[in-house]
């Protein structure tokens, strides 16, 4: 059994939420953010080993007018933006997207510090999810142990 | 997304060339950092002396009045005259710019003279050299007035607005395969979580169902890549980068045979699998789906049950994964239904299937090869085809059909 705390920022999850459950059966907590503003916030506030991160998301703010959604729709994906407010001690993520766009994900890999994998949504097993996060946090640790020396 | 997504530069080069033919305006394309031009345009000598004296960057230049976004008639460092159309994305970014050659304008001739005569000061040019360019400004093409930049510059236009058509309809497109994959493939996944959890709550409980989960995760995963692919196809990433992270190659490998072990031994099919422990940089969905392909291909087209008499009687796949000097060499290699020796060149071609796999059976759609092709090519490795005819009879076989790719170990090699 394991203990880590994972933020999974997904829009969808209540879909798709089989998918962790190979984590959450050992042992994981999953916490989940479904807008980039809880997203944001929730990264804040709490510490994690690691964050599952979907690209198309909503913003979360909340529009009094037409032109507002419209501007706000034109700022991008925010699953991005996400990656570009990040404080620099980030835990590393894991990108699960259904996006395959080249424009957006070439705009993923500017963040090679932080984003460790990009797997594709749609034919990926939970069993497989669940090697690649625990790799992940395991990889993680290992290079922290040799900073810390 | 660039102007390469929706048009080919050959086909640029050709309507460039034929509009320098009728107009003598020859105009070129800037896009990212590729300039398109007429074939049988030359620069002028002016250029050519005026760049080897002095460091110039007219794309630079260029580009800066592109992204002002209007069209623009200006004169250069040197004081030759030219027109830039800025070429526009329906999100209204400027993504390139057309721009007629370089001419002299014969009643505005005093302002280039000018122009000249600074550069020349600025360039630290001698009076000989002054007196050589002077003599090579006058050869430039000249027009009496910017007017006569109008006829070309209306069909600027015409062919702005036409590129500008193309761009928001390939726009469109992309957005609708986008939007359609994501449709497809959030419930997919969806119930591919569900099987694979349902098929480990089953397997201690009752084996038959837990197969019948097992089958409906294969199929779905057979699903999963068929819209992957079409995707990746439709979409044509040229431009795609890859993150490239150390990865265990045997794990992934191992991980992609396990998926097809319910459909091998449904075919009868033995795995015989031995690959070597590596670590290499691998982009890890675009190598796992070329794998995928690959091994989904040789369980497709390998025989089942007893046909052909004794010589069907051999139903394998087997793999090897090897590691050598800079390369780790992957084999798969199947019995059955094989590739015609004179398909082999254009087997990895994008649509194309082998005459001999196109029955009914075998539905294919010919682009799984061809994306294999391209992702292997874009990890810097190498795809070889081998199809062996054992015996004499070409249609039925059976051949041994060997696909073997080699990725890199280390980071030379890839686009």
């Amino acid at each position: 059994m394991v203990d880590y705390n994972i933020l999974w920022i997904e829009d969808d999850a209540d879909q798709i939420y089989s998918l962790v459950q190979p984590l959450v059966d050992s042992g994981c907590k999953i916490s989940i953010a479904k807008d980039y503003e809880n997203a944001k916030r929730m990264n804040n506030e709490f510490k994690y080993d690691v964050i599952i991160l979907d690209i198309i998301i909503p913003s979360g703010k909340k529009c009094t007018t037409i032109e507002e959604m419209i501007a706000l729709q034109k700022e991008g994906h925010f699953g991005v933006k996400f990656l570009e407010d990040l404080p620099a001690d980030s835990p590393p993520i894991v990108v699960l997207t259904v996006v395959n766009d080249e424009t957006i994900s070439n705009n993923i890999l500017k963040f090679p510090q932080v984003v460790k994998i990009i797997v594709n949504k749609g034919m990926i097993r939970p069993s497989e999810l669940k090697k690649i996060i625990l790799n992940v946090i395991n990889k993680e640790a290992d290079e922290n142990a040799l900073i810390k020396g | 997304m660039t102007v390469s997504n929706f048009i080919d530069d050959p086909i640029v080069e050709l309507i460039l060339e034929l509009f320098y033919n009728q107009t003598n305006i020859p105009i070129s394309l800037f896009y990212g950092d590729k300039i398109i031009q007429p074939s049988s345009y030359k620069w002028p000598d002016f250029c050519k002396l005026a760049h080897k004296k002095a460091k110039l960057n007219c794309q630079e230049n260029l580009m800066k009045r592109a992204n002002v976004g209007k069209p623009s008639l200006s004169m250069c460092h040197a004081g030759l005259w030219n027109y830039v159309i800025p070429l526009k994305n329906d999100e209204k970014k400027v993504v390139g710019a057309l721009f007629t050659s370089q001419r002299r304008i014969i009643i505005r001739e005093q302002e280039s003279i000018k122009a000249l005569e600074n550069f020349s000061k600025k360039v630290k040019l001698s009076d000989d050299e002054h007196k050589e360019f002077l003599n090579l400004f006058f050869q430039v093409t000249e027009m009496p007035n910017e007017e006569i930049f109008s006829p070309s510059i209306n069909l600027l236009y015409e062919i702005e607005s036409r590129l500008y058509i193309l761009l928001s309809t390939h726009s469109l497109e992309r957005k609708k395969i986008v939007n359609l994959a994501h449709q497809i493939l959030l419930p997919m996944q969806s119930i591919i979580a569900n099987a694979e959890n349902l098929q480990v709550v089953l397997n201690p409980l009752n084996k038959e169902y837990a197969q019948k989960a097992e089958e409906i995760l294969l199929r779905l995963s057979e699903l999963g890549l068929i819209v992957d692919n079409m995707r990746s196809n439709l979409l044509d990433n040229k431009n795609e980068k890859y993150q490239f992270e150390e990865h265990q190659i045997n794990s992934i490998i191992l991980d992609v045979i396990s998926i097809f072990k319910y459909q091998a031994a449904k075919k009868n099919l033995d795995f015989n699998v031995e690959v070597e422990t590596d670590t290499i940089p691998v982009a890890y969905y675009h190598i796992r789906r070329a794998l995928f392909n690959l091994i989904h291909n040789s369980i497709k087209y390998s025989y089942e049950g007893l046909q052909f008499g004794g010589q069907g009687k051999e139903r394998y796949v087997k793999i090897r994964g090897t590691v050598r000097k800079g390369w780790y060499k992957l084999s798969i290699e199947n019995y059955g239904i094989g590739i015609l020796e004179c398909e082999l060149d254009e087997i990895c071609n994008d649509g194309v299937r082998g005459i001999l796999s196109s029955d009914r059976e075998r539905t294919g759609s010919g682009i799984g090869l061809s994306e294999v092709k391209r992702i292997i090519e874009k990890h810097g490795g190498h795809l070889k085809i081998e199809s062996d005819l054992l015996g004499d009879d070409m249609l039925y076989g059976p051949y041994r059909t060997t696909v073997t790719i080699e990725l890199p170990r280390g980071r030379h090699g890839r686009l």
